[in-house]
C-alpha cells in the first residue's frame, strides 16, 4: 500500500503513471520531490556544484526519457537514485583529465562562508575529509555516502548499485579504512 | 556497477571483524571484549573521529540551483509526445490534446475526497473509428471510452466511490471537453491510508519505500459493479491491501509473513506477472462463479494470544472488511507461520 496523498501531493506510484502517460506536470512533481535529496548527493559524489547541477539535470532528463520502460511495481526513488550514481560515476569519469580533485575540494571549501580564520581551522580536518572522499574509488564512494549521508541500510544500497548486501558492507568498511588513514594522514 | 565480495573480510590483531566492530560502536553497544581490547578500541576511536567529520558535512547547508527544475522541465515539455483526440464541431473537427484531456478528467476526480486517479486512457468506444480509411475524418458521432484506475481511501466503500467518480468523468468530459463519452470504466486498483504521513519528500534519509503495487490489471480482478455502461472492477492487488491493512491492526498479529514454500510461490508469482505483487503473506484468487475472493494470510502470532482465537478473529475481520469496502464475499484462508518470541517480557 501507498502512503496517502497528503499535503506533499500524490505518491510516487501515482505520478508516475500519470507522468508515464505524457502528464508534464505529474512529471514536475517527480522533480520537485527529488532534486533536493538527488542534488545532495550528487555534490557529495562530486565535490562541486556545477558539476552535481550538470549531472542531477541529465539524470532527471535520462529518467523522463526512459520512464515508459520503467515498471511500477518496482520503488521510483532506487530507480532514480541509480540513474543519479551512475551519471555522477560517468561525469567523473569524463572530467578526471581536465580538472584534480584537490582542485574541486578547494572549490568547495572556499565556497563555505564565515569567520575566515576560524573556518580555515574547522574546515582543514573537513577539507581533508572532502579530499578524501573524492579520491574513493567511485563504488565504494556511492556505497559509503548512501549509508552514512542517506541512511540507507546494505539491503536498499544492494538494490540500487547492484551486487549483495555483504559486498556493499564490504565496500563501506573499506571505504572507512581509507578515510580513517587520510584524516589521520593530516593531524 | 555491480558489486561483488572479494575474499575473506579482513581482521583485527584480536580476531575480531573491524566491520562489526565499527557497527558496535556506531550503535553505542559494544560488548565487553570491545570495550577493552586496544586493538578494538583503536577502531572505536577511529569510528569516532570520522563520524564527527561526517556529522559536520552533514550539517552543511546544501542550496539547491534555482534554475535545475525550470531546466529539466524546459527539456521534458520540448520532448512531449503530441496525441490528439477528434473533437467535432459545427464548422468542422478540432482537435483536443489527450494528455491535457485525461489530465482534466484525472483533477475531476482528485477532487472528490477518499479518491485519487492514476491512469486515465480515452479511445474510441465503436470499432467505426478504427475501421475508416486512413486519412479520413472520424465519424462525427464518435464516442469515447474513458478507462481510469485509481486508488480509494480505506474505509470508502469501492462500489460507491467508483459510481460518484464516473458521474464526476461525466460531467467534466461534457462540461470542461466537450467530448461525448459511451462508457466509463473504473478499475480500483489500490488502497491508501488516511493517517500515515507521507515520507517522500525532504531529505529521504533511510530506505525508499517498499515497491508500490502495479497499476496495470491482469486476470486479477472482478466486477462487483456492472450498471451498464459503467464497468466497475476491484484489482486483487486492492483487495491483497486491504486483508493487509486490517489484519496488521488485529491485536495479536505481529506481522505478516508467508512461511518458506509460500514464499517460494510468491518469488515465482511475481516473475509471472506484474500483477501478482501482493503484500508479504497475502494471497488473492478470485472464484468468478461464486463472485467472491479467497483470501490467503500468512501471519505471525505474538506470542500470548490464542493461535486458533487468533485465526478466527483475523478470518472473521478481513472478510467482513472485504466486504464492506468492495461488496464481494471473501473467504478467507488463515496460516498462523510462527510465534513472535520477542514479545515476551519476563514477568518479575
Amino acid at each position: 500500500m501507498n502512503p496517502p496523498p497528503v499535503a506533499g501531493g500524490p505518491d510516487d506510484a501515482t505520478l508516475v503513471v500519470r507522468a508515464q502517460e505524457g502528464d508534464p506536470h505529474a512529471f514536475e512533481q517527480l522533480v520537485r520531490r527529488y532534486q533536493r535529496p538527488m542534488f545532495a548527493l550528487a555534490v557529495r559524489l562530486l565535490g562541486d556544484r556545477a558539476d552535481a547541477e550538470d549531472a542531477v539535470q541529465d539524470a532527471f532528463v535520462a529518467a523522463w526519457r526512459r520512464l515508459p520502460d520503467f515498471r511500477s511495481d518496482a520503488a521510483f526513488s532506487s530507480w532514480l537514485y541509480r540513474i543519479v550514481t551512475n551519471r555522477c560515476l560517468t561525469a567523473r569519469q569524463r572530467r578526471r583529465p581536465h580538472r584534480s580533485v584537490d582542485d574541486a575540494a578547494v572549490n568547495m571549501a572556499a565556497s563555505t562562508e564565515g569567520a575566515p580564520e576560524l573556518v580555515a581551522e574547522v574546515n582543514a580536518g573537513l577539507a581533508a575529509l572532502r579530499q578524501a572522499v573524492l579520491a574513493l574509488p567511485g563504488k565504494q564512494r556511492v556505497c559509503w555516502v548512501l549509508h552514512e549521508f542517506n541512511g540507507m541500510s546494505y539491503v536498499t544500497i544492494a538494490g540500487i548499485v547492484g551486487g549483495k548486501p555483504a559486498a556493499v558492507r564490504g565496500q563501506v568498511q573499506r571505504a572507512r579504512t581509507r578515510l580513517v588513514e587520510a584524516m589521520r594522514s593530516w593531524q | 556497477m555491480a558489486v561483488n565480495s572479494n575474499s575473506a573480510p579482513p581482521r583485527l590483531g584480536c580476531g575480531r571483524e573491524p566491520a562489526k566492530v565499527w557497527e558496535h560502536a556506531a550503535a553505542g553497544r559494544l560488548d565487553r571484549h570491545e570495550a577493552s581490547c586496544p586493538h578494538c578500541q583503536t577502531t572505536v576511536a577511529d569510528q569516532a573521529s570520522l563520524q564527527a567529520g561526517i556529522r559536520e558535512l552533514i550539517d552543511e547547508p546544501i542550496e539547491l540551483p534555482p534554475s535545475l527544475l525550470d531546466q529539466v522541465m524546459a527539456v521534458v515539455r520540448v520532448e512531449l509526445r503530441r496525441d490528439y483526440l477528434p473533437l467535432p464541431t459545427r464548422y468542422g473537427t478540432a482537435r483536443l490534446q489527450q494528455r491535457s484531456a485525461a489530465a482534466v478528467l484525472r483533477h475531476a476526480v482528485d477532487q472528490m475526497s477518499g479518491i485519487r486517479a492514476r491512469s486515465c486512457r480515452i479511445s474510441p468506444a465503436t470499432d467505426a473509428y478504427h475501421d475508416r480509411p486512413p486519412g479520413t475524418a472520424p465519424p462525427r458521432d464518435t464516442a469515447w471510452r474513458v478507462q481510469m484506475s485509481v486508488a480509494v481511501q480505506l474505509g470508502t466503500n469501492l462500489p460507491s466511490s467508483a459510481a460518484r467518480a464516473r458521474q464526476m468523468i461525466l460531467r467534466a468530459a461534457d462540461q470542461l471537453l466537450g467530448l461525448p463519452i459511451d462508457q466509463v470504466d473504473i478499475d480500483v486498483i489500490d488502497v491508501f491510508a488516511a493517517t500515515s504521513p507521507d515520507s517522500s519528500g525532504g531529505d529521504h534519509r533511510g530506505a525508499p519505500r517498499h515497491p508500490s503495487p502495479t497499476p496495470q490489471l491482469g486476470p486479477g480482478r472482478l466486477e462487483v459493479a456492472a450498471t451498464q455502461p459503467t464497468a466497475v472492477r476491484v484489482g486483487a492487488t486492492a483487495v491483497a491491501n486491504i486483508a493487509a491493512h486490517y489484519t496488521r491492526q488485529i491485536p495479536g498479529v505481529a506481522a505478516l509473513q508467508p512461511d518458506l514454500p509460500q514464499y517460494v510461490i510468491n518469488v515465482a508469482r511475481r516473475l509471472l506477472g506484474p500483477d501478482r505483487d501482493y503484500p508479504d503473506g497475502i494471497e488473492v484468487d478470485f472464484d468468478t462463479d461464486a463472485h467472491g475472493a479467497l483470501v490467503t494470510i500468512s501471519a505471525v502470532a505474538q506470542q500470548g494470544f490464542n493461535c486458533r482465537n487468533l485465526a478466527e478473529a483475523i478470518q472473521q475481520q478481513v472478510a467482513a472488511r472485504v466486504h464492506s469496502h468492495t461488496g464481494l464475499k471473501a473467504r478467507v484462508a488463515v496460516t498462523i507461520t510462527d510465534i513472535d518470541l520477542h514479545e515476551v517480557r519476563p514477568s518479575s
